[in-house]
């Protein structure tokens, strides 16, 4: 199969913007460079449609990488051990304030259910509205938004400890 | 704090998240080698499918691959689940031949994790594949290794039990397995021949499979 045209481009141009989002989904850089390999694999035959049809790539690269890693955690062991308690966080204001929260933003995050997880960052990180990330995850809005709503429940006592730097 | 306000934090937490990560410069071509995999895939399960039916058809039970690993074009591997495990005479050399022989036109490079890292011990972390002369150089740099010594022992403290295979196909078909301690003493072996991984392996072999 011949190499679609501005394939190359996109994937130099867009590669550390996918790995990013990848990464929030993962919580692992070579997971996440699996994952946008694999979902850029299934976009490539598809490119020229794409292209042809006038409509950017972005949102189908993003819809791919999000059902192809929920696909993923369904099918494999990601060793990732959710804990019955959300984790301590420093609440002295001192200069690892910042850090702490970061860490344990980070390992909530992780903590999530895929699907939250995927909703959260769609909505949040890739500022997608509810019904954009209903396409994207092919459910209806009021999933969207109650998965929203969990996950924002899980996040907010770690937010609300201050801004993130 | 009000949900909007919650919801703008919450952006703002995301993006300060993620840090930066590192690009590769060979990501398109690993999406085309991912796409060139996946074709071959279907038509070896496409290539199946045929025999089957043609042996239900005859009532025959004339299932073989669809060609020759002895004699048919350069096959390519795939990486088992978990680790095989290397041989058992893999430290020190007992020949004088060479880790790698000949020019391979393909490797495919499986790495498993050790202990202390997001899954069991000997489950494939990430694979890799290698054509033409990336598989040659990779064969090349491998090669290129200090010999261990014979009867020569070493402490090799900081191997977690991690490894790499590497499976080097020929264009005849033949192939040849490698295995490397990716930590500790840093050595990879045939079986037969066992030598210290040069840096210039490791550094491909990093840029192939992670570490």
């Amino acid at each position: 199969m011949a190499e679609p045209d501005g394939f190359r481009e996109y994937v130099v141009a867009r590669q550390t913007a996918l790995l990013r989002t990848a990464w929030l989904l993962t919580g692992d850089w070579q997971q996440a460079e699996d994952l946008v390999q694999a979902a850029l694999a299934k976009v490539w035959p598809r490119w020229q449609r794409l292209t042809a049809q006038g409509e950017g790539p972005e949102g189908y690269v993003r819809r791919v990488i999000a059902t192809t890693y929920l696909t993923w955690r369904r099918r494999r062991w990601w060793a990732e051990r959710p804990t019955t308690s959300v984790p301590d966080v420093s609440q002295t204001g001192d200069v690892l304030a910042g850090i702490d929260l970061r860490d344990a933003l980070g390992r909530i995050l992780r903590q999530l259910p895929p699907a939250q997880r995927t909703v959260l960052v769609l909505r949040f990180y890739e500022d997608l509205s509810v019904e954009q990330t209903a396409a994207v995850l092919g459910c209806s809005g009021g999933t969207v938004k109650s998965q929203t709503a969990k996950a924002l429940d899980k996040l907010k006592d770690v937010v609300s400890m201050g801004e993130l730097r | 704090m009000n949900s909007a306000d919650l919801e703008r934090r919450v952006a703002s937490a995301l993006h300060d998240l993620v840090d930066d990560p590192v690009t590769s410069p060979a990501m398109f071509e690993r999406v085309a080698d991912r796409v060139r995999r996946g074709r071959r895939r279907r038509a070896a399960g496409a290539a199946s499918a045929v025999v089957v039916v043609a042996a239900l058809a005859t009532g025959g039970l004339l299932l073989r691959p669809a060609s020759d690993p002895a004699t048919g074009p350069a096959a390519t591997a795939s990486c088992p689940d978990k680790d095989p495990g290397a041989p058992r005479n893999s430290r020190g050399s007992d020949s004088d031949g060479a880790l790698v022989a000949g020019t391979p036109v393909v490797a495919t490079i499986c790495r498993y994790y050790g202990l202390n890292q997001p899954a069991l011990p000997g489950t494939l972390a990430r694979s890799a594949m290698a054509r033409d002369e990336a598989a040659a150089a990779l064969a090349s740099a491998l090669n290129g290794g200090h010999r261990i010594p014979e009867g020569a022992r070493y402490n090799c403290p900081a191997d977690f039990g991690a490894s790499i295979r590497i499976i080097f196909g020929y264009r005849r078909g033949a192939a040849v397995t490698v295995w490397v301690d990716p930590a500790g003493c840093r050595t990879a072996t045939n079986g037969m021949t066992a030598l210290f991984t040069s840096q210039a392996a490791q550094r491909q072999l990093t840029n192939l499979v992670g570490e």
